[in-house]
């Protein structure tokens, strides 16, 4: 090959190299591993150029194709994410650049990564664990992120007991690695619509009872902000009808609601608001709920009435509170709570 | 801050990108704060000394209420610095919450920006030849190279590269900071919209500081790549030799004409006061390096990379020669460093005085006086409410109304109910379906095949389908009818009801415009139950269902209006178009 300094490896022989450094830097002495694993970052680097071209240089589709397929033999992803936090900084990010290539791979319909990953799920499993270490967080962060766009996977995750660990990823202390689980988290549960919906319809008690309500009650402001966002999100999705007329019909959900609407900070007022309006919207209020709404009235509408009055600018906001303040202030017993009253009055 | 025990010694040196990086305390207790070094809008720059390595860093504190970006634009902003590791790009350590704050660790460069530098030698009279002399500008800016060229490498622009946002530390190091699409991290210049607002925060349209920003990015017909940043750095150049930016004395709208309308600028024609002077002391070679950058085709200009062997960056030298001369002409780190008046119980927060100096206030005092903010305004969500009951009140389909519509057809009618019973029978024997599929999957997981599973997202999309399908029926035969009494009214009749005939014009997720008519008996319909039907009809988007609403009352209260055109705040300012109704929609009456 004249063309070149050095001819180019081949795929065969990249995979090679890459599953012996790696089988190194898993088992030998500190001394040789060190020696591996700058050869797995050197193949690592070459192996991206395979895969990403270099300046006017195209990649070439049957090279492409045949690493993929010297991935899967060898399962050379799942060494890879085994010894990733022994790899240097910028071997990281070349793997997660390199397994996101790969995955996005297609032949025809066919996405033959996400059936070797399905095949291969403990190597999901690996990158979803890798929250817990700070020094490959972010890098399996990027994977995953690849990982939850194909529906088999993120179904998958969502199915394993492994996702609940989310809720516990995104009050991390470190503010990069919880934000990126909490994206994470995020994704899983907006991204597909009816496998979505599905999920929470099915989980809704373990989901929003047993989890959800701690990330809402949360000491980290950041954690109660952004879950707040996003329950406001879900709910006002119309896949998700029959959870959201699940949860406005639980009067505890109403009440933390109304408990965020005085939260000290503005913002988390303010997202509280998206969710309270839901409540007062339902045409088809339960009686604990309309009574927690009638025996408030006078306090809702006087609070209503000076909420945030400075956002001037915002008419969709201005509506809507004119609005609720009306509902508010109209609203009736229900038929069966007048009845009892006067029942009671009688005896 | 109460004096702990001497932490145990730690590296003071912390390897870019090793291990070590990850190994900073997220613990608030963990750094002693000292002087403020910097401020913005929301956030100030604090010196500060971590406790458990005992290592000197700089810590930016943004407060999360006061601050224009989503938590989603900083988490962007900081996973982009704890992707780099390179000696010229700003060190990142890691980042925590503070109540509402965020606390960003970074490495301590306390020599200050070069901005800071310049701005110390004009002031000091020092600088009529020029500001920087041509050996430090080369060491400097072939710092700044390296650093661009590893931010390109990974396919970063960094948008915003001046003086200001060059950082140089004690040991003469440089660093590039301030990087991605976030001049409002460090810098608070640009903040086009001013006040902070969460929703409705203004989208700057585009990025970086006009005097620096380069004509393809300013004209934005073209897209623009990272040879935008090597024309900031000719731009840059120029600011270290005579003090500033070219036209940096014109407010930003003149910047832009100038910029795009005028040949690139050069050393001569920036720099009008001292023009002879400056020719003498900086070279040919000075100036053709800033010749290349300044080209108006980003294709003629040079990658980062090839602009480091450009003959000018030969007279570069070791970064300790920076030590020698800039940080020994720069201001003294104390004399920067503000003031901060402080109050005992130092967990306060900062926040600026009416003089401009830098205040802490108590802990107890701002939760005092949060408490009575809160107490004036409160409704409590009583937590002893008796509930009684939990019966929840039936969907009423209460009877036609004997007839407060002459148009209704009985047969029409009749067709639909009858087709809607069809749909609930239907829908009955699919829910049944699914609700035994879930049981099984609730109480036995391990055995739910692909196929049930499978089936049972078929049968949730039917469901869904024929619900949607069921409404639209139901709404048409409400139409008939022309009212909508599936609910029990909430709302007090006015006495003189007059049927209103409604058309909501609004796009669909195709963004397909749209008309919905539909009609209204005032004291017998209500908005609520309305737009709850539209959404069950397929017809609304399920976060518009309060703003359509209110806006259903707003016309039926006062009819005079005839029509009203509402944002739906589904989308950036930017792109709104009130004309087009993209992110607004319309309601009216029809005669």
């Amino acid at each position: 090959m004249p063309l070149f300094k050095s001819s180019p490896k081949s795929p065969q022989e990249l995979a090679k190299g890459l599953k012996e450094a790696l089988g190194v830097l898993s088992s030998g002495g500190a001394k040789r591993a060190e020696k591996a694993a700058e050869e797995a970052a050197k193949i690592l680097g070459q192996i991206k150029v395979m895969l990403y071209g270099s300046g006017d240089q195209e990649p070439q589709p049957e090279l492409t194709a045949q690493l993929a397929q010297e991935f899967y033999n060898h399962d050379i992803l799942l060494h890879l994410i085994n010894n990733m936090a022994k790899l240097d900084f910028e071997a990281k990010k070349d793997l997660a650049q390199i397994f996101n290539n790969v995955l996005r791979r297609q032949i025809g319909t066919r996405c033959p990564t996400v059936e070797y990953l399905c095949s291969k799920f403990e190597l999901v499993l690996k990158l979803i664990r890798g929250y817990e270490n700070p020094e490959v967080a972010l890098n399996c962060g990027m994977m995953l992120r690849e990982c939850v766009r194909h529906e088999p996977l993120a179904k998958l995750i969502l199915e394993n007991g492994d996702f609940y660990l989310f809720f516990k990823f995104v009050e991390l202390s470190t503010f990069d690695v919880a934000s990126d689980a909490f994206a994470m988290f995020r994704d899983l549960l907006t991204r597909h619509k009816i496998l979505c919906a599905n999920f929470l319809e099915t989980n809704y008690e373990k989901v929003f009872v047993d989890h959800y309500q701690k990330l809402l009650n949360s000491e980290n402001y950041v954690t109660r902000r952004q879950s707040l966002k996003l329950l406001g999100e879900l709910l006002l999705d119309r896949h998700n009808f029959t959870t959201m007329s699940l949860y406005i019909n639980n009067p505890d959900n109403l009440k933390l609601m109304m408990k965020m609407l005085i939260d000290p900070s503005r913002n988390i007022q303010f997202e509280a608001f998206h969710v309270f309006k839901v409540f007062v919207a339902n045409p088809n209020k339960s009686k604990p709920i309309l009574d927690i709404l009638l025996r408030n009235r006078e306090k809702l509408t006087d609070f209503l009435t000076k909420f945030h009055t400075d956002r001037t600018e915002d008419q969709q906001f201005n509506d809507e509170k004119q609005y609720l303040i009306k509902q508010i202030r109209e609203m009736q017993p229900a038929a069966d709570t007048a009845t009892a009253t006067a029942e009671a009055a009688a005896v | 801050m109460a004096a702990e025990e001497a932490p145990t010694p730690a590296p003071t040196i912390q390897k870019q990108g090793s291990v070590d990086t990850y190994k900073w305390s997220n613990k608030r207790e963990d750094y002693e704060l000292l002087d403020v070094i910097g401020s913005g809008a929301t956030s100030v720059v604090q010196a500060a000394n971590c406790l458990t390595n005992n290592t000197k860093v700089a810590i930016k504190r943004i407060e999360l209420e006061q601050c224009g970006a989503t938590i989603e634009e900083l988490q962007r902003e900081i996973g982009l610095m704890s992707n780099c590791s390179h000696p010229n790009v700003v060190s990142y350590y890691t980042s925590f919450v503070v109540k509402d704050e965020l606390w960003l660790v970074m490495k301590m460069m306390s020599g200050g920006s070069l901005l800071d530098i310049i701005k110390h030698i004009v002031a000091e009279g020092d600088s009529k030849g020029g500001v920087l002399e041509e050996v430090t500008i080369a060491t400097v800016l072939k710092g700044v190279l390296q650093g661009l060229e590893y931010f390109h490498a990974n396919g970063l622009i960094h948008r915003d590269v001046k003086a200001g946002n060059i950082l140089i530390g004690e040991d003469g190091s440089v660093q590039v900071a301030d990087f991605g699409v976030s001049n409002w991290l460090y810098d608070s210049q640009l903040r086009l919209g001013g006040k902070a607002a969460s929703r409705k925060s203004p989208r700057r349209t585009f990025v970086g500081t006009p005097c620096w920003m380069a004509p393809e990015v300013m004209d934005q017909s073209v897209g623009y790549n990272e040879k935008a940043d090597i024309w900031s750095f000719g731009i840059t150049a120029l600011e270290l030799a005579t003090g500033t930016a070219p036209y940096a004395k014109f407010p930003p709208m003149k910047v832009l004409m100038l910029t795009l309308e005028n040949p690139p600028p050069t050393l001569e024609t920036c720099g009008d006061l001292n023009r002879d002077e400056y020719k003498k002391h900086y070279s040919k070679s000075f100036q053709k390096m800033v010749e290349k950058c300044l080209q108006r085709d980003p294709a003629k200009r040079p990658t980062a990379s090839e602009l480091q062997k450009h003959q000018f960056f030969k007279k570069a030298r070791e970064s300790d020669y920076l030590v020698q001369t800039i940080i020994k002409q720069g201001p003294s780190f104390a004399s920067r460093a503000k003031r901060v008046k402080r109050v005992p119980g130092s967990s306060g927060r900062l926040h600026k005085t009416e003089d401009g100096g830098w205040a802490w206030s108590d802990d107890e005092l701002s939760e005092r006086a949060d408490e009575e903010d809160r107490e004036n305004v409160k409704p409590s969500a009583d937590e002893d409410a008796v509930v009684t009951s939990t019966t929840i009140p039936t969907v009423q389909v209460s009877a036609p109304g004997t007839s407060s519509s002459s148009t209704a057809d009985p047969s029409a009618q009749s067709q639909l109910d009858k087709k809607i019973a069809q749909i609930e029978e239907k829908m009955k024997r699919l829910k049944m379906d699914r609700e035994q599929l879930t049981t099984q999957q609730q109480q036995n997981p391990a055995e739910f095949t692909e196929e049930q599973y499978k089936s049972s997202v078929a049968l949730l999309e039917n469901i869904q389908r024929l619900e949607r399908e069921k409404h639209e029926l139901e709404f048409q035969a409400s139409r008939l009818r022309g009212s909508v009494p599936r609910f029990p009214v909430a709302t007090a009749p006015p006495q003189t009801a007059a049927l209103l005939k409604f058309c909501l014009r609004i796009r669909t997720e195709q963004n397909q415009l749209k008309d919905i008519k539909f009609d209204f008996i005032p004291g017998k319909d209500s908005a609520d139950a309305l737009s709850n039907d539209l959404i069950a009809a397929g017809l609304l988007e399920m976060k518009n269902i309060v703003v359509v609403a209110a806006n259903i009352t707003k016309l039926v209260e006062n009819p005079s209006q005839k029509k009203l055109i509402f944002p739906l705040g589904n989308m950036p300012p930017s792109q709104l178009e009130e004309k087009k109704l993209i992110g607004y929609a319309q309601l009216n009456l029809i005669e």
